[in-house]
């Protein structure tokens, strides 16, 4: 099973994100693989565990974007594929989808294995964009897999009212819900390893994209500002007996908040 | 002249709450609006979206839809966008509206803007607020280029109007066919007749302050009392005290109801990505510093296991 | 453990910096009966050096000033628990240091002389012995740089270092001292040629003593008072693996390969590097030293190619010239202190530099032990000459 797992590097959204005159503050972010990728990634390093085959990795970015091919090679992903891109501001699912159709034109893969969204935009688009570009059938937000075989897999979606059961022919684009597993961690030798694995830099000139087809330019919706969300209202706090404390709370959440019971 | 095309989501036989609240917005935008209707054995809901506003209903109703799957979907919105000659597509930001709404955006050529929280509609431009990078951050947005807009929209931002139903103007849509790569096998629903999470306007939610499988078989009739959805947070369903389709959070069920009780619940930041957009949040929790503090509108110090009983009986004081 | 407090409006003693020394310095200040005293942490307590150190202990220093200083340190350490009744789940568990060439082998039989002379426990092993000790440890001449030797040094070992962090807090504020976190000691006041008073961003106290125990972030207090020590900020990366059944019982370092490694009480091998060459305030974690350290160990330790790397991070190292600390009153200004220029090898000093530090304040004069460690010995030539022993790699 040849398998691509596309991930995306993007800043660690655990530590704090400062905003300032519209734009993320850059200074102190520290840039990882974005999480639900990780989780693709340890799904597809299972699968060829399992059945063979090989794990490609592939990203679109700034030269320090290899780290976080090398730290996937590391966790066990056998070559990756370094589009180097250095005007990703701007840029927008659809344009990221557009580039990965590009760069996936004429290679074999069985598989696509994504994350059901990226962390920082969390907008959950990419995937199944990429999916229709190469005419290929999807299923996204997976729970479970089984049944793996080199033309076809059973998947288990989370649905919205149940677990969906479908069966897929290869090949295909999946998008993977983060209970599916927990990602492993580099070993010493993964770490050393991952040096001398492939990894492929690709130009956007060498695969056809062209300056309209990048950035903003190439992208149908712009990011005009970013904010932090408003912050709650100070609340009230009751400390003491909680017969009495409770009973203040919902007096005020009647009075106050119009709660109905 | 915008005209909106909204994604009708059903669930046991009735429009789910999200869908009426996406055209009870667009009523208040005065712009012409039809739905298109999904589904098996469906027809009869019609009449209700005609009497939220809905101009024309585009209806496929057939028993090979009663599942939601991506190809015919997508095809079954695609003809209606052309008969009805909308420019905008808007859909809930539900596991279906996420499914559908790229491929939808990527056939049609065009980008999308999803999970929005607030929408400002002027004609053709359409900007959005839509929350990122674990909700810690909220971005202001909109479309660059010309063509259609493709939208996702969170339940529980916009009131839905409750309407009498109305003959509808209804086009049958001709029934396309699924993937022939991608079959549905089976589809496990977990029967219950529990409030869902994303459909909850109050939700009571459990925390690792319960201590265990009893303690949430102890909070979890004050949520029958409510009415409300039985929510937990991360930590309650890794240990297995409740199944995972109860959890509370940016990996579970992101909620925005309007009201919230957090039992038991420290805060972690997952569990406030996937709640702090409720309407008034009310805490019980022993540590005074606890975060889920921070977003409370009410908060108690104390004791759950004092406390819910207290909130029981208050409630049944009231009700009687 | 301990308790948050209004800033009062007077303290004798100022201390700034709420890690290891800083608190020491509170605790045996108290002990001297100078008990009017806060700590002022921006932070909290530990978040600097003492937090992100890998804790490990030893006396085995090449010069005589160096090797009396650490060597106190550590018979402090070792009473430590029992002084402040608190578990610092000290272990002593022996100290290696690795020689990869004749030169290094030239110079860490030095040491061990050196070390013996002083009274300090310290010897040199060969090849055989040392695989005797560490069986898992390659000697053979197939790595790049095969082991030639080691100082082997009984005395070294490894403790908790957050519980030494709290332990002197706790001791601290039991015998009244006070302690501010997310307190941001913004400037230092100086009227007539004397500290007068430090400005926070919770407000101003009056003090007629300030002592800076800052570590990385020496120059920058310094720099308040318009001091200039050379202090050169670096970082430096360590990283912890996941937990395994113990199996390694002594402290391993190479300076050749530039690392070190030791496992907890928990299992986790907990591993450090040299600083990183390039002079910066950021503690932001590498790719780079993941690859180099995974690359050296597996050189030494073959066994461990399926660790598992769990975390990394990394701290603020401030170097001086000779690879020793300034403790010392300066002269300039009147009840200013500097605690500093800790390096690679602040945490195993924290009891003697604490010690010292509360010794000098208290009688407005270095004892002995510590006179060494003027701040105007660059000017006068008389370094303490540590750099062979206090780091790796550089």
């Amino acid at each position: 099973m040849e398998i691509i797992v596309p991930i995306k590097q993007v800043p660690d959204v655990a530590l704090n994100i400062k905003v300032k005159d519209g734009a993320v503050i850059e200074e102190g972010l520290s840039y990882v693989i974005s999480s639900w990728d990780e989780t693709a990634l340890e799904a597809a390093l299972q699968i060829t565990e399992d059945i063979g085959g090989e794990v490609t990795l592939l990203t679109i970015g700034p030269e320090k974007a290899a780290e976080s091919l090398r730290k996937g090679l590391a966790m066990g992903a056998h070559k990756a594929i370094h589009v180097k891109y250095y005007d990703a501001k701007q840029t927008d699912s659809f344009a990221y989808a557009k580039i990965l159709q590009k760069v996936l034109e004429g290679r074999e893969y069985d598989l696509i294995l994504a994350g059901r969204q990226s962390q920082d935009t969390d907008a959950g688009l990419t995937a199944p964009m990429l999916a229709e570009f190469l005419d290929l059938p999807q299923v996204t937000n997976i729970i479970r897999f089984s049944n793996v075989s080199n033309q076809n897999m059973t998947l288990y979606r989370k649905g919205d009212h149940a677990t969906e059961v479908l069966e897929m022919e290869l090949p295909g684009v999946v998008t993977v819900h983060d209970t599916l597993n927990e990602p492993r961690l580099a070993s010493m030798r993964g770490i050393m390893m991952a040096k001398k694995k492939p990894l492929e830099e690709i130009e956007l000139e060498a695969i056809g994209i062209t300056s309209e087809m990048s950035g903003l330019e190439g992208s149908m919706t712009e990011v005009l500002h970013y904010d932090k969300p408003e912050s709650r209202k100070e609340g009230k706090n009751f400390e003491g007996d909680e017969k009495d404390t409770v009973k203040q709370a919902l007096d005020l959440l009647i009075s106050e908040a119009k709660f109905l019971v | 002249m915008s005209k909106i095309l909204i994604v009708a989501e059903v669930k046991n036989g009735e429009i789910k709450k999200n869908t009426l609240e996406l055209l009870s917005f667009s009523k208040t935008q005065g712009i012409e609006t039809g739905v298109v209707l999904i589904g098996s054995e469906v027809t009869e809901l019609a009449d209700i979206l005609a009497g939220q506003g809905a101009s024309k209903v585009y209806l496929a109703d057939d028993s090979s839809l009663e599942i939601y799957n991506t190809e015919q979907y997508t095809a079954l919105v695609t003809d209606a966008l052309q008969q009805s000659e909308s420019n905008q597509v808007w859909l809930s930001s539900s596991e279906l509206g996420r499914d559908l709404c790229p491929r939808l955006a990527a056939r049609h050529g065009v980008g999308a803007l999803s999970d929005v929280t607030q929408l400002e509609v002027n004609g053709d431009q359409v900007t959005a607020q839509r929350p990122c990078m674990s909700t810690k951050i909220i971005q202001k947005c909109q479309f660059s280029k010309d063509g259609l807009r493709v939208i996702t929209i969170r339940s529980g931002f916009f009131n839905a109007e409750e309407t009498t139903p109305v003959s509808a103007n209804i086009v049958s849509l001709s029934i396309p066919a699924g993937h022939a790569k991608l079959k549905v096998k089976e589809v496990k629903v977990e029967v219950s007749d529990e409030v869902e999470l994303n459909e909850a306007s109050i939700i009571v939610s459990a925390g690792r302050g319960v201590g265990g499988a009893e303690g949430c078989d102890f909070v979890k009739p004050l949520a029958n009392d409510l009415g409300a959805a039985f929510g937990a947070s991360r930590a309650v369903c890794d240990a297995g005290w409740l199944p995972h389709k109860h959890q509370v959070g940016q990996t579970g069920t992101m909620v925005t109801p309007d009201f919230y009780f957090a039992m038991g619940i420290s805060g972690a930041i997952q569990h406030l990505a996937g709640m702090s957009g409720s309407k008034v949040i009310v805490a019980v929790n022993k540590d005074p510093d606890a975060p889920i503090f921070k977003v409370a509108d009410y908060g108690i110090v104390g004791d759950l296991f004092k406390a819910v009983p207290v909130f029981r009986e208050e409630v049944s004081k009231i009700k009687d | 453990m301990w308790n948050n407090h209004e800033l009062k409006k007077n303290y004798d003693v100022v201390i700034i910096g709420g890690g290891a020394h800083g608190l020491a310095t509170a605790y045996y200040l108290a002990k001297l009966g100078i008990t009017n005293v806060a700590v002022m942490e921006q932070k909290f307590i530990g978040y600097g050096g003492s937090g992100r150190n890998t804790a490990i202990l030893r006396s085995n220093y090449r010069t005589e000033e160096g090797i009396k200083f650490y060597d106190q340190s550590l018979s402090l350490y070792e009473d430590l628990a029992g002084e402040l009744d608190f578990n610092l789940m000290f272990s002593r568990q022996g100290h290696f240091t690795l020689g990869h060439s004749t030169a290094a082998v030239s110079g860490l039989v030095t040491r061990a002389e050196n070390n013996k002379a002083l009274g300090v426990d310290s010897y040199f092993l060969d090849p055989l012995e040392i695989k005797k000790m560490l069986p898992e440890i390659d000697i053979s001449d197939h790595p790049r740089f095969p082991v030639h030797g080691a100082l082997y040094h009984p005395p070294g070992g490894i403790i908790r270092h957050d519980a030494v962090v709290w332990a002197y807090a706790r001791g601290a504020e039991r015998k009244g001292a006070q302690i501010h976190q997310l307190t941001e000691v913004q400037d230092i006041l100086v009227e007539n040629g004397k500290v007068s008073s430090v400005v926070t961003n919770r407000g101003t106290v009056s003090c007629n003593t300030v002592i800076s125990v800052v570590a990385g972030w020496s120059s920058e207090v310094c720099k308040k008072v318009n001091i200039k020590l050379p202090f050169v900020t670096h970082p430096l990366q360590a990283l912890v693996t996941q937990s395994y059944k113990p199996w390694l019982n002594h402290v391993v370092v190479s300076g050749t390969l530039h690392i070190y490694l030791s496992q907890t009480d928990r299992g986790e091998l907990v591993c450090g590097n040299g600083i990183d060459t390039y002079p910066h305030y950021g503690m932001r974690s590498t790719l780079g030293f993941l690859e180099s350290y995974a690359a050296h160990v597996l050189e030494l330790f073959p066994v461990l190619h399926n660790v598992a790397v769990q975390r990394q991070w990394a701290g603020l190292c401030d170097m001086t010239p000779d690879y020793s600390p300034i403790i010392s009153p300066i002269d300039e200004i009147n009840g200013f202190y500097v605690n500093g220029g800790w390096g690679t090898y602040g945490f195993k000093a924290s009891p003697a530099s604490g010690y010292n530090t509360a010794q000098m304040v208290a009688n407005g004069k270095a004892p002995k032990m510590i006179e060494p460690f003027r701040y105007n010995r660059f000017v006068e030539n008389r370094l303490v000459g540590e750099k062979a022993a206090a780091s790796v790699g550089s």
